[in-house]
């Protein structure tokens, strides 16, 4: 595939990360499924720290730049907040409206 | 470095809060004291810092590097932290009162005392990532609060579609960040505008475009946040679904948190011209003012109707924004940092006055509260204290703060700016003097008759912001120097090159 399209690492890696948020975004705008949902939010933190590594790919030096590392796995620790307090609150969803249909639970509300 | 005193007044304060809310046990409702007298420390500490040493605009850095991260306690700093801890004071004490009933108070504390460091933590950020950890912190805490009592619907549901909207927002924000490490190698705030300076010389399309693409993902991530025209649809559900103290944060405060990211980070790069935003952010504020003004009118839950009104007062806050950008940089800064003060406490007043009516008659539709003014007076008095602030009534806050607002605007050329911005002040002084006339003059209804008494504690955090209010009110230029000084910083003078 990078050899089809003639592109380097880095750009494939760009060029991933954002296919991988334009589809987060798509999952949170479309889907209906609270949990596909909180995937879709899950699958754009992903893109976005693929891209932090990405970015660092074109740093040019003897070492590698160490920021962007860093800088993802403090934002990986944040998403993993994130996803458990997402995760705990679909659960309360379920529990209270037995249904996880955004479309349901508005009806439900009024 | 006072920066990092305040985080470690506030963090060790955060993570002592589980620890003591388990040994008091039973009386954890307590902790409603120990919150309030952290926030009274922080703000003492702050304003003694400041009187005895001044306050300086270099920042503090772990190492000298262009990656190292960066806090700085500026103006602006000093600007945000008094209006985040003066409000968030205020609601620590009416939590006192308000939370009284509730159970699982030692996990309400903690994630106050977590959105409050998250707060002041942005304030004081001087690199996107830092600001951005301290953004998910307070981002999260809010998440939890606004679901706090899960027992209900409403607040479960509001609090998800809060989480989904503003998780994707700071994700943007996180995209925006990649992006700017990408191009510049560096997050710090002096790079950025170091490197905008670089590229005015050759302003053609190829070195624009990622630029452009930066300033878009950080007006649409803090967007979401402070809740402007095409992204407010969580804040009307959210905010009422809140308890009140946390309302009258989430209103007062945490939206500003956005505004602050526009203004520390992304009004430094605007300003450096080779970017016009003009456009767009005049679109915003036109439509972030009118829409959410009309929806307003037709509201009987009152919460949802201030809920709409903050809506509204982000878009005048906007309206210093177009003005900065539109070349009056200084008045434009200034107008916008003294709406901020004045609506943060306005607004905060008038869900803290809705929070004792819930108190005492446990209803938040309009037609039950008519004739609250003839039965208990203070907390009505409150909330039309709060009411005329944000119409703009002279004597109050809200009128200095709207007046600046709209000579900024003039003094930019923004005509039609300005006209709108009078006219959804008229329209909404409409909405507010009606609810004021039914609240004093009305019969009392049923409801009214059987209100319980508020608890002293909603009565002390009410006459203490409408003593901190009347004072503004009358020497606006306490609000006008601290903005002014802020907007110096912010607006530096045009560069010779």
């Amino acid at each position: 595939m990078i050899d089809i399209l003639n592109l380097s690492i880095g750009e494939a890696l760009v060029l991933t990360s954002v296919l991988l948020v334009a589809i987060g975004l798509f999952a949170v705008v479309t889907r209906r499924n609270l949990l596909r949902i909180v995937i879709g939010i899950e699958i754009i933190a992903t893109g976005v720290n693929l891209n932090f590594i990405a970015m660092s790919i074109f740093k040019h030096g003897p070492y590698i730049d160490p920021t962007a590392h860093a800088l993802t796995i403090i934002s990986i620790v944040l998403d993993g907040a994130l996803v458990g307090v997402a995760l705990a609150l679909t659960l309360v969803v379920y529990r209270k409206f037995r249904t996880l249909d955004t479309d349901e639970i508005r009806r439900l509300r009024w | 470095m006072v920066a990092v005193d305040i985080l470690l007044i506030l963090g060790v304060g955060t993570f002592l809060t589980p620890v003591i809310g388990y040994f008091l046990g039973d009386k954890e409702r307590l902790l409603g004291y120990y919150v309030a007298a952290l926030h009274g420390i922080a703000l003492i500490y702050i304003y003694l810092n400041v009187i005895y040493s001044g306050v300086s605009s270099e920042p503090f850095y772990v190492f000298r590097s262009p990656v190292s991260s960066a806090l700085i306690f500026d103006y602006v700093s000093l600007f945000f932290t008094t209006v985040f801890l003066i409000v968030g004071f205020v609601s620590a004490i009416h939590s006192i009162g308000y939370m009284a009933r509730d159970r699982n108070l030692t996990i309400y504390y903690t994630l106050y005392l977590m959105m409050m460091l998250g707060l002041i933590g942005l304030s004081m950020a001087y690199d996107l990532f830092t600001f951005f950890v301290f953004w998910e912190a307070m981002a999260i805490s809010s998440y939890v609060l606004v679901a706090f009592r899960y027992h209900l619907d409403e607040p479960v549901e509001a609090g998800m579609k809060y989480l989904i909207m503003s998780g994707v927002g700071s994700l943007l924000v996180l995209y925006a960040i990649s992006l700017t490490y990408g191009l510049i190698g560096s997050l710090r705030l002096d790079y950025i505008v170091q490197y905008m300076i670089s590229i005015i010389s050759f302003a053609s399309i190829e070195y624009l475009t990622i630029p452009i693409l930066i300033v878009t993902l950080l007006l649409v991530g803090f967007g979401i946040k402070a809740a402007y025209f095409p992204f407010w649809t969580w804040l009307p559900d959210a905010h009422p679904a809140a308890p009140s103290p946390i309302s009258a944060l989430l209103s007062g405060i945490v939206i500003k948190a956005g505004i602050l990211g526009i203004m520390r980070f992304v009004l430094p790069i605007l300003i450096q011209k080779p970017l016009s935003f003009g456009p767009p952010i005049y679109a915003l504020a036109i439509l972030t003012m009118t829409v959410p003004n009309i929806i307003a009118l037709m509201q009987d839950d009152i919460k949802r109707l201030l809920a709409y009104s903050s809506i509204v007062n982000i878009g005048f806050i906007l309206i210093g924004i177009a003005a900065y950008v539109y070349g009056s940089p200084l008045y434009g800064a200034a107008a916008s940092l003294s709406h901020v003060l004045s609506h943060a406490l306005g607004k905060g007043l008038g869900f803290l006055a809705v929070g004792g009516i819930i108190y005492m008659m446990e209803t938040r539709s309009i037609r039950s509260m008519y004739g609250l003014g003839r039965k208990r007076p203070l907390v009505a008095l409150a909330l039309s204290m709060a009411l005329l602030s944000l119409a703009g009534m002279p004597p109050l806050p809200g009128f200095w703060s709207k007046w600046l607002l709209i000579l900024s605007a003039i003094h930019s050329k923004l005509w039609i700016l300005a006209f709108l911005g009078v006219f959804n002040s008229v329209l909404a002084v409409l909405y507010y003097i009606w609810l004021i006339q039914r609240i004093f003059f009305a019969e009392p209804t049923e409801e009214v008759e059987h209100a319980h008494e508020a608890h002293p504690a909603i009565k002390a955090a009410l006459m203490i912001l409408m003593g901190i209010m009347i004072l503004i009110g009358l020497y606006p230029q306490l609000m006008y120097e601290l903005a002014f000084r802020a907007s110096e910083i912010l607006s530096p003078l045009p560069r010779i090159l």
